[in-house]
C-alpha cells in the first residue's frame, strides 16, 4: 500500500509539474468553457425543462473532452518510461507489477478527473447568475459524475494497456484514441443493424456509450453499464499487467 | 565426533554451499530472436568483489540483466540469495541494487527526491529513509548536487547518482554495470575506492572494459566472450599463472628479416614476434614460457643481448616485460573468435 502512494504521489506530482500536464489542463479547461457558452445560449433562449447536465452534454465538447484526456495522459504511463529506461529500473525493484499498474492508472485516472473540475464551478454558475435557474436535482449531477469517473477509468485503463504494449508515444496515444471513437461509433450502430435479428441489434444497443451518458445525465443509475465500466476497466488493468511481465521475457 | 570424520560428507556440504551461495548461475542462456546472446554459462558467487570482463557484445549486460529480475532467461537457472529469481522474484530483487549500464533516471525530479521515492519503493522504513540518504549521498559524493534536476547533470553525476539509487535500500548484492563509465580519474579512483569498501560487506558484480581496474578492485574474473565464458579464475591465481609467462621486448637497429632469422635460434620460446617502430627500429616481442629456470627472462636476455654483439647492431631497448591481464585478455578472446564454431566445448579454460 505504502508502494502505491509512493508511485501515485510520483505520478502525479509528474503530471503536475510537467508541460504536458499544463497543456492539457489548459485543453480541458478550454472545452470546457465551450461547453458553458453554448449552455448559457440555449438557457438564455427560453426557461427549459430540461435537466442541465443533459443540456451540457448535448454539445460536442463533451465527448472531446471524454475521448482526449486518455491517450494523452496515459501515454506517458508506460510508453515514455519506457522509452527512457526507467520502466526497467522501477521494474527491478521488489513493487509487484500489478502495484505499479494500480498506482499509475489511479495517478492518471486521478489527474483526468482533476481537469474535469471546472466542470463543477461551471455547473455552479449555472444556478446563481440566470433569473430563472432551471430545476436542480443532485441525483443528475452525482450520476453524471459517475458516468464521467467509470467511462474515463475505462479509457483510461485502455491507455495503459497500449501504453504498456509500445515504447512509441504516438503509437500508444493513436491506439488508444482509435479503439475509443470506435467504440463510440457502436452508439450508433443500432441504426445500420437489422432489428429482425434481435439478439445482435439489442448487443449493440446495449453498448452503445451516449446511450449509457445519456442515461447518466438524466440521473438514471443503470447496473449494465456499472457493471459493464468497471469489469472493463479490470480487464484492461490485468492484460496491463501481464504485458509488463511478458516484456521480461521479449525485449 | 563421528561425523567429524566421515568420509564422504559431500550432501551437507551441497547443502551448507546452497544457503552461503549469494548468486548461482546455472545454464544460463539468453536468446534474442534467433540471435543467442548468452550460451550456457554458470557460475556461483559467494562474497566479495567479482569483475565481468568481455568485448562489447560478450553478454555481459544480458547476464546482469537476467540476475536482477528485468530480463528473463531462456533457459537455465538462477538464484539469488538461495532463492529462484522465477519463484520469488520480490524477494530476489529485494537482496540487489543494480546499477544498469545507462542510468535511467527520473530527469524531471530532483536528486534528493528521487532518491527519496526510490529508497521508499525498495522498501526502507521511513524512519531510516533520512540516515541512509545521508549516507549514500555521502558515499557517492553527491552533496553538491542534491537539490538540482536530475536532468541537467553532468553525466558522470548521472552515473554517481545510479550508483547511489543501486546501494540506497543497503541491499546485500551490489550489480554494478560498468560503474566507472563516464566518470573523470579522480572520480574513478574514488569509486573504485568505495567498491572495494563495499566489497567487504557485500557481493559485487560489476562489468568493465579496463582491465586494470579488474586487477585493482576484484577478487575474481568472469571473461565472457559471445555468451560463454572462457575464464573464471581469482585475480591471485591468474596473476601466478601471468608470473610464470614472461616476455622480452628488444629494440634493436638493424633491419627486420635478419632480426627474425637470428633471433629464431633462441631456445624455449613460445612466440617471436616482429616489427617495425615509427623511428625505423626494429622490434622483437618474445614470449617465453618460463616453467623452469632454463629459459627464464635472466637466461634469454643475455642471449639476445649477444646475439646482437655478434651481429653489430645497435640495442636499442631490453625490456623483461609481465604478461598482464591485457594480454591473456586478447589472446583468449581472439582464440575464440577465430575458432568459436570449430571448438563450441572450449567455454571453460580452466
Ligand atoms: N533487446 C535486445 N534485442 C536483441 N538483441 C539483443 C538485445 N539485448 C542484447 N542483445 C544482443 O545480445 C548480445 C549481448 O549484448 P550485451 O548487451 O549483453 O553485451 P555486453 O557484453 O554488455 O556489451 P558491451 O560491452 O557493449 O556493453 C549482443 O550481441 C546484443 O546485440
Ligand atoms: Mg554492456
Amino acid at each position: 500500500m505504502n508502494n502505491f502512494w509512493l508511485i501515485w504521489k510520483k505520478e502525479m506530482a509528474g503530471y503536475l509539474l510537467s508541460m504536458t500536464g499544463h497543456v492539457i489542463i489548459t485543453l480541458n479547461a478550454f472545452l470546457l468553457g465551450g461547453c458553458f457558452t453554448l449552455l448559457m445560449e440555449v438557457l438564455n433562449l427560453e426557461p427549459t425543462d430540461v435537466p442541465i447536465t443533459e443540456i451540457f452534454y448535448d454539445s460536442f465538447f463533451f465527448w472531446i473532452l471524454l475521448f482526449l484526456g486518455a491517450p494523452i495522459i496515459t501515454m506517458k504511463a508506460f510508453a515514455t518510461e519506457a522509452a527512457r529506461g526507467t520502466l526497467d529500473s522501477l521494474l527491478a525493484t521488489p513493487v509487484p507489477e500489478s502495484t505499479i499498474v494500480l498506482a499509475k492508472w489511479a495517478a492518471c485516472l486521478s489527474f483526468f478527473l482533476l481537469t474535469w473540475l471546472p466542470w463543477i464551478g461551471c455547473m455552479a454558475v449555472v444556478y446563481i447568475i440566470p433569473v430563472s435557474p432551471p430545476p436542480f436535482h443532485w441525483v443528475q449531477w452525482l450520476s453524471t459524475a459517475i458516468g464521467i469517473v467509470l467511462i474515463g477509468s475505462f479509457f483510461i485503463s485502455m491507455g495503459c494497456f497500449f501504453s504498456a504494449l509500445t515504447q512509441n508515444q504516438i503509437m500508444s496515444s493513436m491506439a488508444t484514441l482509435g479503439v475509443s471513437l470506435l467504440l463510440f461509433s457502436l452508439s450508433f450502430a443500432d441504426r445500420w443493424s437489422n432489428p429482425n435479428q434481435s439478439f445482435f441489434h439489442s448487443m449493440m444497443a446495449q453498448l452503445g456509450m451516449v446511450r449509457h451518458m445519456t442515461d447518466f445525465v438524466r440521473g438514471i443509475l443503470d447496473t449494465r453499464p456499472i457493471v459493464f465500466y468497471s469489469s472493463a476497466t479490470a480487464v484492461f488493468l490485468f492484460a496491463t499487467t501481464q504485458v509488463l511481465q511478458a516484456k521480461r521475457w521479449k525485449s | 565426533m563421528e561425523s567429524g570424520h566421515r568420509k564422504n560428507p559431500s550432501n551437507s556440504i551441497d547443502a551448507v554451499q546452497v544457503s552461503k551461495m549469494m548468486i548461482q548461475v546455472k545454464d544460463l542462456t539468453r536468446s534474442f530472436r534467433r540471435h543467442h546472446a548468452l550460451k550456457g554459462i554458470s557460475f556461483d558467487i559467494e562474497k566479495g568483489v567479482v569483475g565481468f570482463l568481455g568485448p562489447n557484445g560478450a553478454g555481459k549486460s544480458t547476464t546482469m540483466k537476467i540476475l536482477s529480475g528485468c530480463l528473463a532467461a531462456s533457459s537455465g537457472s538462477v538464484s539469488i540469495v538461495g532463492y529462484d529469481v522465477l519463484i520469488h522474484p520480490i524477494r530476489t530483487r529485494q537482496s540487489i541494487g543494480y546499477m544498469p549500464e545507462t542510468t535511467p533516471l527520473d530527469e524531471d525530479m530532483r536528486v534528493g527526491d528521487y532518491l527519496r521515492f526510490r529508497a521508499g519503493i525498495k522498501g526502507v522504513k521511513s524512519p531510516r529513509i533520512r540516515q541512509r540518504l545521508d549516507l549514500v549521498v555521502e558515499q557517492c559524493e553527491l552533496q553538491s548536487v542534491i537539490d538540482r534536476r536530475i536532468g541537467v547533470l553532468s553525466k558522470g553525476f548521472k552515473q554517481r547518482v545510479g550508483l547511489a539509487d543501486a546501494m540506497i535500500h543497503d541491499p546485500p548484492i551490489l550489480i554494478l554495470d560498468e560503474p566507472t563509465s563516464g566518470l573523470d580519474p579522480n572520480q574513478i579512483r574514488s569509486v573504485r575506492e568505495l567498491i572495494r569498501q563495499l566489497g567487504t560487506q557485500h557481493t559485487v558484480l560489476l562489468s568493465t572494459h579496463i582491465l586494470q581496474e579488474i586487477e585493482s578492485t576484484c577478487d575474481r574474473a568472469i571473461i565472457l566472450n559471445q555468451g560463454r565464458i572462457l575464464l573464471d579464475d581469482t585475480i591471485g591465481s591468474i596473476q601466478k599463472k601471468l608470473g610464470r609467462t614472461n616476455f622480452i621486448r628488444a629494440v634493436i637497429d638493424a633491419p627486420l628479416p635478419e632480426v627474425e632469422k637470428a633471433l629464431l635460434h633462441l631456445p624455449h620460446f613460445l612466440n617471436l614476434e616482429c616489427s617495425r617502430t615509427s623511428d625505423g627500429f626494429c622490434e622483437a616481442r618474445i614470449s617465453l614460457r618460463a616453467d623452469n629456470e632454463l629459459n627464464s627472462v635472466h637466461r634469454i636476455a643475455p642471449q639476445i643481448a649477444r646475439i646482437v654483439v655478434e651481429h653489430h647492431w645497435d640495442l636499442i631497448e631490453l625490456q623483461p616485460q609481465q604478461r598482464n591481464l591485457e594480454d591473456i585478455f586478447t589472446e583468449l578472446t581472439h582464440n575464440q573468435t577465430g575458432n568459436n564454431e570449430a571448438h563450441p566445448s572450449a567455454a571453460k579454460s580452466n
